[in-house]
């Protein structure tokens, strides 16, 4: 069975003045239908930049290499014609600020319309009904009047409705959700995240949602790849992630998360801070932060291997503290 | 009172919106802070919550006259400072420090690390000789985490965290009595934001300083504080102490605030019943009539609609605003 979305060995290089940065190293995910895959990371791990290759969007000094198949087609080798008739049908992104991703002078009901018409050839008034019904989907009140407004009208919460039904009016197969709720409050973001677990299971396309929330990660996420310094460090099945965790940096990010069901003193935080993408350290990116380092974290990459069934760690070491 | 340090008492912020056409200038007036009361006492951590827009920054702003009260009194110290003189002003500045949200933004990109942090000490401690003064920047830095090698460099050569390390450092540097604290971790990574909440705690134990820790996560606030103030659109809903909050919430909007957020653990945040709040937060502008939470509160009836609440007091220290809270 050929998986729905699959990245093989994707690398991302951008050339900058201060030379060469790998901002992806070599990384390899997949989702099936009906999934979710979290990507964890904190900034500059290259979370977003996979996704934004995905979808075309790398920048003019970004270059490139590896495979990524939606539906058994390599997105990287399409022309931008082939793209663009997949891009928004096939394949959507939900970003992290809804008011800089939405046009500020166009109202959201055309800035909806217009994807419809382009992928679907809809009519003026078939493409208002459709409209009209994901905007009740996804909770909008009084979606006529809704339609009319322009996004400096709405607020944080409305306008990432928009998005979200702006993504899911052609039922694409993927949905990426770049830190859609970062923006929000947390009130509001409760609401978001509740109707998108609702889009998973109605209309069954791939989530993958990138955030750096655990919290958020541990109520929606089927499976979890955690990143660092352009690598996924570790990956596997949620459950795995959070109550076997064998990367020494994912453990580190689970302790200094804070909960409201723990109270502790002195929280145990990792020490340092993430490396500059041009200059990586030597054998494993993360030995300068690690607490339980050896002499082969300074000379040897580590491999991403199988611990578990569907569990992959890159350490050299076999942690299963906990 | 003498034993608090700061006395907040009935504090109004109001701020005027335009809101005319082309030819008529009108303008709103809007109440950023409502009478808002709460004390302080010395070494004590009061967290702030609430979401955007409900004032917690006013507060801040207002508490240091950045921004001008409508009515009010604030109290350090027994002393009246709304009253003061501009030249008395100097005494109660020395002894509240601020630290911002943006920690990159909240530095002046041109002038050296060694420069920020000393010029707390240009203003107060003119006495002091340029040597000296390195001297304590150098200390302040290495209390902080950062080395004092780094001492001539510019903030854009550090990440994040130690631009906040270094607007910490400038804080603490007067040894003042009192931080407030916007929002310090919101814009950091976790990772690093666990190392700056250990350091804020360390330093208050180590020099004594009360902290007023704002910040819209619950978590965090939970973590750090001794009692905890939840603001909804610049009326106070609930100050009590932290196990109070967290254990026995008793005010809707405290309720839903602590069941929306998430818990980063997949069984019990899969088994939780969530309470969800409908809608968004009304706009301050033109708030609700009677109680400001009723429009997304389940609870509501009649008289919410007419009358505002009073804060009523449940238990020592625990003060609700709400209709149907009896006590």
């Amino acid at each position: 069975m050929s998986r729905l979305f699959e990245i093989k060995n994707l690398s991302v290089i951008f050339d900058t003045a201060d030379g060469t940065i790998r901002a992806v190293n070599n990384i390899s995910l997949n989702v099936n239908q009906g999934e979710c895959l979290a990507i964890v990371g904190e900034s500059g791990s290259g979370k977003s930049q996979t996704f934004l290759t995905a979808m075309g969007l790398l920048a003019d000094n970004g270059r490139s290499s590896g495979i990524i198949n939606l539906n058994g087609s390599n997105l990287l080798e399409m022309k931008r014609k082939e793209l663009n008739k997949l891009r928004g049908n096939r394949i959507a992104m939900i970003f992290q600020d809804p008011m800089t991703a939405l046009t500020p002078h166009m109202k959201v009901g055309e800035q909806i319309r217009e994807v419809l018409v382009h992928h679907q050839g809809a009519g003026k008034k078939d493409s208002y009904k459709i409209i009209k019904k994901m905007f009740e989907r996804v909770n909008i009140p009084e979606p006529d009047k809704r339609m009319q407004m322009y996004p400096h009208e709405l607020s944080g919460g409305l306008r990432q409705r928009v998005m979200i039904a702006m993504a899911l009016i052609c039922k694409p197969d993927v949905i990426i959700a770049d830190e859609p709720t970062t923006a929000l409050d947390v009130t509001v973001q409760a609401q978001i995240m509740d109707l998108l677990k609702e889009v998973k299971t109605e209309i069954g396309a791939a989530i993958i949602l990138i955030t750096h929330d655990l919290g958020v990660v541990a109520g929606i996420a089927d499976r979890v790849a955690v990143m660092y310094a352009g690598s996924v460090v570790e990956s596997g099945d949620v459950f795995e992630i959070f109550y076997n965790t064998k990367h020494p940096y994912t453990l580190g990010l689970l302790s200094c998360s804070l909960s409201l069901d723990k109270k502790i003193d002195f929280l145990e935080a990792i020490k340092g801070q993430p490396p500059n993408p041009n200059k990586l350290p030597n054998g494993c990116a993360f030995n300068p932060r690690c607490n339980k380092v050896k002499a082969i974290c300074k000379e040897k990459e580590p491999k991403l291997k199988f611990r578990q069934q569907s569990h992959l760690s890159a350490c050299h070491f076999e942690f299963g503290v906990k | 009172m003498k034993d608090n340090l700061l006395d907040i008492e009935n504090v109004t912020v109001k701020y005027k919106v335009k809101n005319g056409n082309l030819f008529f200038n009108r303008y709103n007036d809007f109440k950023a802070i409502d009478r808002v009361s709460f004390t302080l006492a010395p070494s004590e951590t009061l967290g702030l919550v609430g979401e955007s827009g409900c004032g917690k920054s006013s507060l801040a702003r207002a508490i240091v006259k950045l921004v001008r009260l409508e009515s009010g009194k604030v109290t350090w110290l027994g002393k009246d400072w709304t009253l003061s003189q501009k030249n008395e002003d100097s005494q109660f500045k020395e002894n509240i420090q601020l630290v911002f949200q943006d920690p990159l933004a909240s530095l002046n990109p041109r002038m050296t690390v060694s420069e920020i942090i000393s010029e707390p000490l240009e203003n107060y401690r003119r006495e002091l000789t340029s040597l000296q003064k390195k001297e304590l920047v150098k200390q302040a830095m290495e209390t902080v985490g950062l080395s004092s090698s780094m001492i001539n460099r510019y903030p854009h050569e550090f990440s994040g965290g130690q631009c906040q390390r270094i607007g910490i450092a400038r804080a603490i540097i007067l040894k003042p009595k009192l931080i407030i604290c916007d929002e310090p971790v919101s814009a950091l990574d976790v990772s690093i934001q666990a190392q700056v909440i250990n350091l804020l705690k360390d330093l208050q134990r180590r020099f004594n300083i009360a902290l007023l820790f704002i910040s819209h996560d619950l978590s965090v606030v939970k973590h750090i504080s001794d009692r905890v103030m939840v603001l909804y659109l610049g009326r106070v809903m609930e100050i009590a102490s932290v196990n109070d909050l967290f254990s026995n919430p008793t005010h809707p909007y405290s309720k839903a605030l602590l069941s929306a957020i998430p818990i980063p653990d997949p069984i019990s945040e899969r088994q939780r019943k969530r309470d969800n709040l409908v809608g968004d937060a009304p706009s301050p502008i033109f708030p609700p009539s009677g109680c400001v939470f009723r429009t997304r509160c389940r609870n509501s009836t009649n008289i919410c609609s007419i009358k505002e609440p009073e804060e009523k007091k449940i238990k020592l220290g625990h003060r609700v605003a709400c209709h149907h809270v009896s006590y």
